[in-house]
């Protein structure tokens, strides 16, 4: 059950002299209720990633499932009507005249009974109040609200798989707490597959958490796991979150540390006790 | 010396986007300058470098008015800007021509835009690159592109706009050591808008705007040892500043500037 | 990432690769107003032979260089039927009531099909190893003597560069809406032309949005660098023609000529 990934592969040019390989034998699994982070360096297919998961681009090997169903052939993307892709900067796809016409735009065509109520409670879930940012022009909002907005237009049609690129990514701190708000929400109802560079926002909440790298799935697992194993991300030329990086540069001194732990509250409990010599 | 006095912006029919605002940067001096979006932080930068006009108070530059006409090309010539996003600054084809892109405007001679060209992106570590095409850089790399195109046209002062928003953890860690060589090495006068703490900390001094007025000035050790400070200034800690500070809660010796696991670390086992 | 930057452009190292992009340009408007003064099966050989010779030392491989006739069947198939195909011919090869198919006829189309192939290639060959900032870069050149009667010369290959340098990034931001558009349901490819048009407007519209505000931060970041224009303006590269390059322009411009020469002096 759930969106599954069976030894994807996917070349783009395949066949012509400018075959380059983007992923390769890539396993993944989601079930709805569940949060699952995918991390790696630039270049190492996360966005490709998303996208074969989406349906948009068929993979040149393996294949990939909803539920009992295949996706299968170039219109995979228009069938299939549960994966919602948010791509990066999703702002860039806002159009109408109005947010609430943008929103509706997707459940409208997808022949909605009601696409303006749908779009209504598609801006509440992602904090935005409905009367008050309906009525604007998408392209009088700031970057957070825009992006929130482009979010809404995805819910907007009810996916049970939302597949998110690098949600936060050049939002302030206020834009990012809000989107992150609005994925913990969706979580409930929906598988999430959030792909990010900022492993520090979603690591401590996800169920499984998966390093790609150069197209290869470097690791996967319980997100747990990548906390304990922090020297995991630099495998992957990637940076470890701070508060994990600092009890592994304390361990690579010599220093006895109890088992990693996210929670900065914690971290600071074992890192004050480590420097006294003693444990928490 | 980039010199902002008692300066007010607005654009023509709309609410003031900063007033009041008085600062400088002096050469070898990094001046950063915080704030939520909406705080008139870019404004600031775009007026730096005369590309907007101070509605109210003056900005000078080597005691060039930016508002003056007649000096206007030589306060560009003296301030170079860093924008946000890696890709609309890029003009050239070529990773060297993009640089040279800068010279080439101020009618250097071929020979010395040449040096100058292989000087600069050696300065930013993307030596060897020049024949690539700017689309198949990393944004880190694009981003340092953009500082080597503005370092090649010979600038005492550097203005950066949020360079690093769009970067990724890493690109953002290798353009941190190149914002530091801008001051200390080259003796520049660096303008840095930010909202990383990890960045503030690179200051000399911070002046952190709210509503486009100066909310909060002095020094970044001060400013980042205050949780609620910063929270009241409606800016974000970062998790390693956050750890830091419930260090020092427990009585350990860790300074406000630690804003990153390494400097952590250093500090509780020095 | 998709683009790759435009059109034919094939790297390889080959004289022809490293030739000046004036050169091959000029040389290839000249190659197509001989072939269009050549008058004989043996002349339009002759422009063959060249036209391989030139492709054989850039490197060119045969199925990148015929990818343009593919283009142009349509063209082909029209003009050997216009000529061979008569009305009330005098003498036919096969009649089918007033149409018949006429020997001369036949000839004719087979000449002017083929030239049309020639041409195709032929100049093909000049993308093919010319990189489209060489080309610009030619243009400006043979541009800038118009500069002194106003003519934005300089303006206009600036224009050219940068819209070259965007277009992987264009690229990049259409594709991306027009999946995101097609993932929310709209059908971009059914309909009527108005339907179609209207269907399109999530694309364009947020997609034209796109291009002015990068249009409007690239404005600023090239006035940041001071750049006012062409005035007072130095270059890093110039194109500089070698004595390979002056040689291959003679030798090459003289084989056209005498082709052309020879073929109307025999059939």
């Amino acid at each position: 059950m759930g969106l599954t990934l069976t030894g994807v592969g996917l070349v783009y040019g395949a066949g012509t002299r400018y075959a380059r390989r983007a992923l390769g034998g890539v396993d993944m699994t989601v079930e709805i209720g569940e949060l699952v982070v995918v991390l790696g360096p630039t270049g190492s297919g996360k966005s490709t990633l998303l996208r074969v998961a989406a349906g948009v681009l068929p993979p040149t090997e393996g294949r990939v499932e909803v539920g009992e169903r295949r996706l299968e052939g170039p219109a995979a993307l228009e069938r299939e009507r549960r994966i919602g892709l948010v791509f990066q900067n999703p702002e860039k796809q806002l159009f109408a005249e109005t947010v609430a016409d943008d929103v509706a735009f997707g459940p409208r065509n997808l022949g909605s009974p009601d696409p303006e109520a749908a779009a209504g409670e598609a801006l509440a879930r992602v904090g935005l109040d409905p009367a008050g940012f309906g009525p604007r022009s998408p392209f009088t909002l700031s970057g957070g609200e825009a992006r929130r907005v482009a979010l809404a237009g995805v819910l907007a049609m009810d996916p049970a798989y939302v597949l998110l690129d690098e949600p936060t990514t050049g939002l302030d701190a206020a834009g990012r707490r809000a989107v992150l708000e609005a994925v913990r929400a969706v979580r409930g109802d929906a598988g999430v597959v959030v792909v990010t560079h900022d492993a520090e926002e979603l690591l401590g909440e996800a169920d499984r958490a998966i390093i790609l790298s150069e197209g290869r799935v470097a690791h996967a697992g319980p997100a747990e796991g990548l906390v304990r194993r922090p020297d995991l991300f630099a495998e992957s030329g990637l940076l470890a979150p701070d508060v994990l990086r600092a009890q592994l540069l304390a361990t690579d001194r010599g220093v006895a540390m109890p088992p990693f732990v996210l929670d900065v509250e914690e971290a600071a409990a074992a890192l004050d006790a480590a420097t006294r010599g003693g444990s928490a | 010396m980039i010199e902002f006095c008692d300066v007010g912006f607005a654009y023509r029919d709309g609410p003031a986007v900063l007033s009041g605002v008085s600062l400088c940067i002096d050469a070898g001096r990094i001046v950063a300058v915080a704030g939520p979006n909406g705080s008139g932080k870019s404004t600031l930068a775009l007026l730096a470098d005369g590309l907007l006009a101070p509605t109210s108070g003056r900005v000078l530059v080597d005691g060039m008015d930016v508002a003056d006409e007649a000096t206007v090309w030589n306060v560009r010539a003296r301030v170079g800007l860093v924008f946000q996003n890696p890709d609309d600054q890029i003009v050239g084809s070529l990773v060297e021509e993009d640089t040279a892109f800068g010279p080439e405007n101020l009618g250097v001679s071929r020979d010395e835009i040449a040096r100058r060209v292989s000087e600069s992106l050696a300065a930013v570590g993307l030596g060897g690159l020049e024949r690539r095409e700017p689309h198949l850089l990393s944004e880190g790399q694009k981003q340092r592109l953009a500082v080597a195109g503005v370092l090649a046209m010979g600038v005492p002062y550097v203005v950066l706009d949020e360079p690093t928003a769009l970067l990724d953890p890493v690109g953002r860690r290798e353009f941190a050591s190149i914002l530091c060589g801008l001051a200390r090495d080259d003796r520049r006068g660096v303008l840095l808008v930010t909202h990383r703490p990890s960045e503030i900390a690179l200051a000399d001094e911070v002046v952190v705007l709210g509503g486009g007025t100066i909310a909060w000035r002095g020094e970044p050790a001060s400013l980042l040892a205050d949780t609620s400070l910063m929270a009241s200034l409606d800016l974000a800690e970062s998790p390693a500043g956050a750890l830091a500070a419930l260090l020092r809660a427990r009585g350990r010796a860790v300074p406000s500037t630690a804003q990153d696991a390494e400097s952590l670390v250093n500090a509780l086992w020095a | 990432m998709t683009g790759a930057g435009l059109g034919t452009y094939l790297d390889a190292d080959s004289p022809v690769h490293r030739l000046d992009p004036r050169v091959k340009v000029g040389l290839g408007a000249l190659f197509a107003v001989g072939l269009f003064m050549v008058a004989s099966f043996s002349g339009l050989l002759l422009m063959t032979l060249l036209v391989v010779v030139v492709a054989i030392a850039g490197k060119v491989p045969a199925s990148a260089a015929l990818r343009g006739v593919r283009a142009v069947a349509l063209v082909l198939v029209l003009t050997m039927a216009l000529q061979a195909i008569r009305w009330m011919p005098a003498e036919s090869l096969i009649q089918l009531g007033p149409f018949g198919l006429s020997k001369q006829g036949l000839v004719n189309g087979a000449f002017f099909a083929l030239r049309i192939i020639v041409l195709v290639v032929g100049t093909s060959l000049v993308t093919l190893t010319t990189t489209p900032v060489s080309l610009t870069d030619a243009l400006e050149r043979f541009m800038r003597p118009l500069a002194r009667f106003r003519f934005p010369a300089h303006e206009l290959a600036m224009m050219l560069s940068i819209a070259l340098r965007f277009i992987p990034v264009t690229a990049d931001v259409a594709d991306q809406v027009v999946t995101a558009q097609r993932a929310r349901g709209a059908r971009l490819d059914r309909g009527g032309p108005l339907t179609r048009a209207r269907a399109w407007v999530p694309v364009l519209v947020p997609l034209f949005v796109d291009l002015f505000r990068r249009a409007d931060r690239l404005a600023h970041a090239m006035e940041a660098r001071c750049y006012r224009g062409g005035t007072g303006r130095t270059r890093l590269r110039e194109l500089v023609m070698r004595p390979a390059d002056w040689t291959t322009a003679l030798v090459v411009s003289l084989a056209i000529v005498s082709v052309v020469v020879v073929s109307r002096g025999s059939w």
